[in-house]
């Protein structure tokens, strides 16, 4: 769609929103007499064609919430229908919101943790590689230049190795098994920044996400705490009856 | 506060949009208009101008009091439009409500012809406060 139809779209949608009090039916018939009015408009606003002269007859037409607001009957916005209704709905909300809102927030939690469990994970993974990894160097380099240090530390610690394990290296130098140990130690620390790229991408990810969970839960935080003042005023608890309402 | 050029803008839009509704039915007594065309027929060139988007409540309103009626019509150039003619009874009332505003804007020009000399022969003068 160019821009102007996206202008368009947009406008119309923010009178649509507006016109809550109104029957479907008057609804899409009073948008479809906009989009006529802003069609005509354009074609005899003077300009080139392009967004700033459809802006310019948007400007010309008004607010979308003025428009609505004119174009939404008094009465329907604020009928005494409401209080019941309110209160019927806290009844309801009491009945299956609270657990809805419970097993909601479980849910996020669950989510979370889960996400940040993972985070965790791919760290500690990447850690644990680099912590085998460094060791292995170590043993191989000890291996290759101090074997006496290392048959020392293999006495002391009483390390046995498998029969067919011990006979395979058996025919190979002391450097050669140092030399792979090295080999295997370098190969793990070089899993461990692969690892840690993996982890840092997915720490993004997990700011974006975590980012995006919080902007839902404060939306449903804000349209529960909306519903509570609507009714607390219904029920004339702060002050004068109405006030909210007023366009 | 002080008098501003502002709140003249706002004193003569104020008095157009009380207006309006006479105006739109005068505009609609004879000749079927759309929105569009009727705020166009309604706009004076002069002073603040009226959004066009006025003019909407007002024809719902007397749509929904049944002094206009609508119907959409396909047209060869634009898009489809939405025409409203007044009805029987808006045109009673608009014979009514005529009445009424020519004994205000009498009123109106009275008051002005006191001020600014001669009082205009057989018209009732109403003293200034």
């Amino acid at each position: 769609m160019d821009t102007n139809g996206l202008l368009v779209n947009d406008y119309l949608d923010r009178v649509r929103v507006r016109l809550t009090g109104l029957p479907l039916a008057e609804r899409n018939e009073f948008i479809r007499e906009l989009d006529s009015h802003i069609r005509d408009a354009y074609r005899q606003t003077p300009g080139d064609d392009g967004p700033a002269r459809m802006l310019q007859v948007l400007r010309n037409l008004g607010e979308p919430a003025e428009l609505a607001a004119g174009r939404t009957p008094v009465a329907a916005r604020e009928t005494k229908l409401r209080l019941p209704i309110r209160v019927l709905g806290m009844l309801f909300g009491t009945i299956f919101g609270l657990p809805l809102t419970a097993a909601l927030t479980g849910a996020t939690a669950y989510l979370v943790a889960a996400l940040t469990g993972i985070l965790a994970g791919l760290f500690a993974a990447s850690a644990g590689l680099l912590t085998a990894g460094s060791t292995l160097v170590i043993l191989g380099l000890t291996r290759i230049y101090r074997p006496d240090l290392w048959e020392l530390a293999a006495t002391l610690s009483n390390i046995r190795l498998k029969t067919d394990v011990s006979e395979a290296l058996a025919h190979l130098t002391e450097a050669d098994q140092g030399l792979i140990l090295l080999c295997l130690g370098l190969v793990l620390a070089a899993l461990s920044v692969g690892v840690f790229k993996v982890a840092q991408q997915y720490f993004r990810v997990y700011r974006f996400a975590l980012a995006k969970i919080w902007t839902a839960v404060r939306w449903v935080a804000s349209r529960i705490g909306a519903f509570v003042r609507g009714v607390a005023h219904d029920l004339g608890l702060f002050g004068p009856r109405g006030v909210v309402y007023q366009p | 506060m002080a008098y501003t050029e502002e709140n003249k803008d706002r004193r003569v839009v104020q008095i157009r949009k009380g207006l309006l509704e006479l105006a739109a039915m005068a505009a609609l007594y004879r000749t079927r208009h759309y929105g569009y065309s009727l705020i166009k027929a309604l706009s004076t060139g002069e002073g603040p101008p009226l959004k066009e988007g006025t003019i909407y409540p007002i024809l719902a309103r007397l749509d929904r009091d049944g002094l206009v009626a609508s119907e959409w019509v396909e047209s060869e150039h634009g898009p489809p439009r939405k025409y409203y003619t007044l009805t029987g009874d808006g045109q009673a009332l608009f014979e009514e409500l005529r009445g009424e505003f020519n004994h205000l804007a009498l009123l109106i020009r009275d008051a002005a012809a006191e001020t600014a000399g001669p009082q205009l022969v057989g018209l009732p003068i109403r003293k200034a406060q």
